[in-house]
Formats: C-alpha cells, sequence, structure tokens
C-alpha cells in the first residue's frame, strides 16, 4: 500500500479546527463584551462631563454673587440638595452596572437607565 | 431701597449660599472622582483588549494553518486514494490472468493469499472513502474506481472456482482440514457411543473422497494433468486412512478400559 495520511487523522484535525473554531468564537464573545464595557464608560463619561458643566454653572453663579435673593438661594441649596441625593443613588447603581457582563446591544438601554438623573435639572 | 442694598447679600441669605455652594463642589468632586475611575478602567480595559486581540490574531493564523493544512491533506489522500484504487486494479488483473490458466495446486496459497491481500486493501479503501465523505470530501471519481475494482475481485474469486486443478486442490485442503480435526476431537473421546459416531463420519468422509476422485478422473479426460495434484489426494487418502486408525485405537481403548473394570 502506497503511504498516505489516514482519514482518521484528518477526521481528528478537523475536529480540533472544530473546537479551535468554538474557542475562537468565545474569544469574540468575550472581545465583544469589552468593547461593550468600554464604550459604556466612553459614554457615561460623556453624560457625566455634560452633568458637570451643568452643576458648575451653578456653582460659578453661587460664588460670584448672581444669587443675593434669599428665596431663590434657598430653592438653589433645596434643588442641590436634592440632585445630590439622587445622584449618589445613581452613582452607586451606576457602579453596579458597570459591575456586571454587559452585551454590545445592551449599552443604549444600560444609558437609559443611569442618564435620568444627568438630565433631572434639563427636565 | 436703593441699587446697592438690591445688591447686597444678608448674612442668612449669604450662609445658605455658602451652603449651596458646599453641596454643588461635592456633586463637581463626586463626578470627577467617578470620571478619574472611570478613565482608569478604560485604559485598564482597553490595554487587556488589546492584548487579547492581538492573541487572536495569532489564534486565527494558526487555524488558516490548520485549515490549509487540512484542505492539503484531503486532496492529497483523495488522489492517493484514486492512484491506490487504479493500482489495486492493474494488480487483480495481472493476476487474474495466473489464476485462469494455472494448473499447479501449489499456487493455490499463494492465490489465496492474495485475493486476502486484494480483499483487505479494499477494505481499507472503502474505510478512506466513506471518512473522505464524512469530511465532505467528493469521491465520485473514487466510487467510480471501486465500482471497477470490486468487478475485478469478483472475476478473481469466480477463476478460482473456474479453475478445475484448483477448485479440487481447495476441496482436497478443506477435507484434510476436517479430518485432521476429527482426528484430534477423537482422541479425547471415552463414550463407546462415539465410536459410532466417528464410523459414519468415516463413511461420509470416504464419499467425499471418491467424489474427489471422479472429479479428477474427469479434468484428466480433458487432456489435463497434474502430477501435484495426485501427491494432494494422495495425501488426503493417507489422512484419512490415519483417521480410522486413531479411530480403532480409541475403540480398543473403550473396550479394553471396559474390560478392565
Amino acid at each position: 500500500m502506497a503511504e498516505l495520511v489516514p482519514v482518521e487523522r484528518i477526521k481528528l484535525s478537523v475536529d480540533n479546527l472544530r473546537e479551535l473554531n468554538t474557542a475562537r468564537g468565545d474569544i469574540s464573545s468575550r472581545l465583544a463584551g469589552m468593547f461593550a464595557k468600554l464604550k459604556l464608560r466612553q459614554e457615561i463619561i460623556g453624560h457625566l462631563y455634560d452633568y458637570y458643566e451643568i452643576v458648575a454653572d451653578d456653582y460659578y453663579g453661587l460664588s460670584e454673587g448672581a444669587i443675593t435673593n434669599y428665596q431663590v438661594a434657598i430653592f438653589m441649596k433645596d434643588s442641590l440638595q436634592e440632585q445630590w441625593d439622587i445622584l449618589s443613588k445613581q452613582l452607586e447603581q451606576l457602579r453596579e452596572i458597570l459591575r456586571k457582563p454587559l452585551k454590545i446591544t445592551e449599552i443604549k438601554e444600560k444609558l437609559e437607565k443611569m442618564s435620568s438623573h444627568i438630565y433631572y435639572k434639563r427636565s | 431701597m436703593n441699587g446697592t442694598d438690591e445688591n447686597k447679600i444678608d448674612e442668612k441669605t449669604q450662609a445658605v449660599i455658602d451652603e449651596a455652594s458646599l453641596i454643588a463642589q461635592r456633586i463637581l468632586w463626586e463626578i470627577e472622582s467617578h470620571v478619574k475611575a472611570l478613565e482608569h478602567e478604560i485604559y485598564y480595559l482597553g490595554e487587556a483588549f488589546n492584548t487579547i486581540l492581538d492573541r487572536t490574531k495569532e489564534l486565527d493564523d494558526k487555524i488558516a494553518e490548520l485549515a490549509s493544512i487540512i484542505n492539503t491533506q484531503k486532496r492529497d489522500n483523495a488522489t492517493q486514494i484514486l492512484d491506490l484504487l487504479k493500482q489495486e486494479t492493474q494488480t487483480t488483473i495481472d493476476q487474474l490472468k495466473g489464476v485462469f490458466t494455472t494448473t499447479n495446486p501449489n499456487d493455490l496459497p499463494t492465490i489465496k493469499d492474495n485475493l486476502s491481500v486484494l480483499l483487505g486493501n479494499k477494505e481499507y479503501i472503502v474505510a478512506q472513502i466513506q471518512g473522505l465523505k464524512e469530511i465532505k470530501v467528493n469521491t465520485t471519481d473514487q466510487e467510480k474506481h471501486l465500482e471497477v475494482l470490486e468487478r475485478g475481485i469478483n472475476q478473481f474469486t469466480k477463476a478460482m472456482e473456474a479453475n478445475a486443478i484448483l477448485r479440487i486442490t481447495d476441496l482436497i485442503h478443506n477435507q484434510i482440514q476436517i479430518i485432521q480435526e476429527q482426528t484430534d476431537d477423537s482422541r479425547d473421546t471415552t463414550d463407546p457411543n462415539d465410536i459410532n459416531v466417528l464410523r459414519e463420519n468415516i463413511m461420509v468422509l470416504e464419499e467425499n473422497i471418491f467424489s474427489i476422485r471422479d472429479e479428477i478422473a474427469m479434468v484428466y479426460k480433458t487432456g489435463l494433468t497434474s502430477r501435484a495434484l495426485e501427491e494432494h489426494y494422495e495425501t488426503l487418502e493417507i489422512t484419512l486412512e490415519q483417521f480410522k486408525r486413531t479411530v480403532d485405537e480409541v475403540e480398543a481403548r473403550i473396550c479394553f478400559g471396559e474390560f478392565k473394570t
């Protein structure tokens, strides 16, 4: 008989290739998960910067003497206190969201959940 | 109240403004610290992502390499199987003429061995083709050639049956084997009833031998003769004689044993 690579050996190689492909698929899923986490964090930072600017405007208004009326000052204080309370809870929830595994398709939903407070003042 | 009075902030209001400013500062710090933490996370996640991505490229290269090797092996195997089929078919054709024409009964073991090798190789080829089909290789050509090989092997078997010398030699060999097995078995016999069975067997074997002798005679009438075939036949007769002697001895032993008791 002539020397040839037995089909059984080729079949084993095919099985190995199939396993490698499955492993490659798993890695792709993990990479997609990591990419989703990165993307979500970038989006959140963008939203936090927006929110920062809004609060910073209030802060500069207060520190530069734009508010002189007592009632207005009380309203500002209460409003900021309320924001602080909500923000503390929201940021805690945010950490929870960030700790969990994430699919790229879930980013929008997660962002909607955490951005409610960021647009709090506008609403 | 004049303009100066309007801009003047009383202590009570200033205290509220200070408190509000502190809250605003706290919010800003909190946001800053979260942004920093998130930026750190992005940095480390990015590092890990890039490292895994690099490794993934290595894995992709290996997968591509393995896939290429497998494809080459599939192609080579299919080609080699085809070559093997052609080679085996040619071997069958080459041997076929000898099987038809030989008058030497001593060729029978070699011919049987050759047939056995051809059948073994064919089974191996069938398994390889089946395996190739399982891994989605087109085996149309191989299957066509396999049919040709199978026809060749069938002709080989038929040629063995058609060759009178070989057929009679095969019959003689079978009878010798049967007689030898019976001889061995009879040596251990202790039951007197077995003797009758053994004698009946001898009669059947004698009939078979007569039949073989008739077949030889018919072949000789066609002008074909074979000294080797005659020697085989003589061996058969001697083997039967030996069996008869063994049965006689066994019978004597059993009777003597009974007489002693």
